[in-house]
């Protein structure tokens, strides 16, 4: 994984395997497997179930877990593995499955997703650490492409406050991830 | 990796430091390199410099819903006793089921245990919980079963809608249709869960009923509710959704959000989870909500009050848990008597006030539940003949 995140998280949980480092883990890579997920199964409510799954099977078997480095392939084998038991389970998704093997072109699907779903994860750990109003702005016009006049109405702010915020958005997320678009 | 050039993690880095800017000129190289090999390569690391695929999959990413994903998975999951005072824990094999007594200001935990149960004896009938269960009438003259697989509405020997696997759907195709009036009733001691003819997901709570006409109008969607629903809006361009509580109305675009307005309570209450909804009170006052708020308007008087929430608390009954916080037990009563279809009593007027927080799964009989309030050791109960009798515990 990304060498900035190195593995504090995945490495108090192996060390301590307490329910208060499970819930940081579940935090850090819900949304990422849910992203990995989504590119095997239709539905975000399957991929969610499927996700909640792979990690109550961590919290059972936590006394195995040794190695935090591991950790997140785990995880994602894990989410996979499920995927794709679902997939199975369900014929009418045969020519999907089809389709999956078509896509194992040059790294394999699966790692392909899987390196979606981390520089994702690295984009939104950025984005989550704006200050509040700034990342609801920035979500609102960015990622639901709302039109500032219509920000301003949904958080009940002047278009005033909602250009500010956006600025600031934009310049906190733009030092830190420069190659970036953020036009609208 | 053995046939690829990189391994994954190298590659992911290298395209997370060529967004962040940080690349360093012999890493670029690398990867340029690597982007030659195929045109697959090419044309996969293309799709990260445009605008549309990066923020089209953030939004996607972003939309997953961890809170309510966490609150599901913490009560499936089996705890260590966690060290902190005053906290009584018992073990059992079911998930955790918890009360916390806020009376006297002190808090216990418990964890159910399914060996023991003190109310056995003093129950002479334990209610069984509600299910899925509810019907359609029809312009108000037929009523059709929406749990029996065999259900079909036909209107001018067209299939409008029918009912598999114990839940409605409609046709897509019923534009051209002469209008119906569609009544959804979901009688207490049951749930309901179903699509509406516009793709919206509804759930609806014990003693509830939804009504609207279809098809849809073109300009809107209007729709008529008593008793509380979740509901999942499909999003239509320039057709809103308006939902009349006889209270006060409901208007939205896109959302998902819980609204409670039962006859029986003080107020309509609406938490949004996502989007944004527009109340519009019975004066015509109008007021906006942002998710994670909820704003309950008082029946009687009108006023408004907004806080902030967790929406997935409100949201819980639909995912089969019954989950209140800090609420009066005349107010938990009521939600209990919807639910089994049992009437109620106290046996004095002071034990309404006790407030209690509990997170339980719905689905189990009455008493198991009554037991973990009584775990509390401010109140008895009693059930017979299907009436819960609240006493105080004298013990």
């Amino acid at each position: 994984m990304n060498q900035r995140s190195k593995n504090t998280s995945e490495q108090s949980f192996v060390d301590s395997k307490s329910y208060e480092s499970f819930k940081v883990l579940f935090g850090k890579y819900f949304k990422s497997l849910c992203f990995f997920a989504m590119k095997y199964l239709q539905s975000m409510e399957a991929a969610e179930d499927v996700v909640q799954d792979a990690f109550r099977e961590l919290w059972e078997k936590r006394s195995e877990v040794r190695e935090s480095d591991k950790l997140p392939i785990y995880l994602y084998q894990t989410v996979k593995n499920k995927c794709i038991n679902l997939i199975r389970k369900n014929k009418s998704q045969e020519k999907y499955l089809e389709w999956i093997q078509h896509n194992q072109l040059f790294v394999t699907y699966e790692d392909k997703a899987m390196i979606e779903a981390e520089i994702f994860r690295e984009i939104m750990f950025h984005v989550d650490a704006l200050p509040e109003k700034s990342r609801e702005v920035f979500k609102l016009s960015y990622l639901h492409k709302k039109k500032e006049q219509e920000i301003s109405e949904l958080l009940n702010v002047s278009v005033n406050t909602v250009k500010t915020h956006k600025m600031r958005a934009k310049k906190a997320l733009q030092a830190k991830l420069k190659h970036l678009s953020l036009d609208d | 990796m053995g046939k690829n050039t990189f391994d994954k993690d190298y590659l992911t880095y290298l395209i997370s430091r060529k967004i962040e800017g940080t690349i360093e000129p012999e890493e670029l190289r690398e990867l340029n390199s690597w982007s030659e090999k195929s045109e697959e390569n090419a044309m996969w690391l293309a799709d990260f410099e445009g605008p549309d695929y990066i923020r089209e999959s953030l939004t996607s990413f972003d939309s997953f819903d961890e809170e309510a994903a966490w609150q599901r998975l913490d009560a499936s999951i089996v705890k260590e006793e966690k060290q902190q005072p005053r906290r009584i824990a018992m073990w059992i094999k079911v998930a955790a089921v918890l009360v916390l007594a806020l009376f006297s200001g002190s808090t216990f935990y418990f964890i159910k245990n399914t060996d023991r149960n003190p109310l056995a004896g003093i129950i002479a009938d334990d209610v069984k919980p509600g299910v899925t269960n509810a019907y359609l009438v029809v312009d108000e003259n037929s009523q059709i079963s929406l749990t029996n697989d065999s259900s079909r509405v036909v209107v001018a020997d067209q299939l409008i809608a029918s009912v598999d696997q114990g839940t409605l759907h409609y046709e897509s195709d019923i534009k051209q249709l002469p209008k119906q009036h569609h009544r959804i009733v979901v009688p207490e001691k049951s749930e309901y869960h179903f699509t509406l003819p516009d793709g919206s997901r509804v759930w609806l709570n014990a003693g509830s009923s939804l009504e609207y006409d279809v098809p849809f109008a073109d300009s809107a969607r209007n729709l008529t509710l008593q008793g509380e629903m979740y509901i999942e809006v499909q999003k239509m361009s320039g057709k809103r959704m308006s939902i009349d509580t006889h209270y006060g109305k409901v208007v939205v675009t896109g959302t998902q959000f819980n609204l409670q307005a039962y006859s029986n309570e003080e107020k309509v209450v609406t938490t949004l989870a996502e989007g944004s909804v527009i109340y519009v009170t019975k004066t015509g006052l109008e007021r906006m909500i942002q998710p994670g708020q909820q704003i309950s308007v008082d029946k009687t008087t009108n006023d408004i009050e907004v806080s902030d929430v967790d929406p997935g608390m409100y949201a819980s009954w639909k995912d089969g848990r019954l989950v209140v916080d800090a609420e009066s037990l005349d107010k938990i009563m009521r939600n209990l008597s919807r639910w089994y279809g049992i009437n109620y009593q106290f046996e004095s007027e002071r034990l309404k006030d006790i407030k209690y927080s509990i997170n339980v799964e719905k689905y189990e009989n009455l008493s198991s539940i009554l037991e973990l309030i009584e775990a509390t050791g401010k109140v008895k109960f009693t059930i017979e003949d299907n009436t819960v009798t609240v006493n105080i515990n004298n013990s």
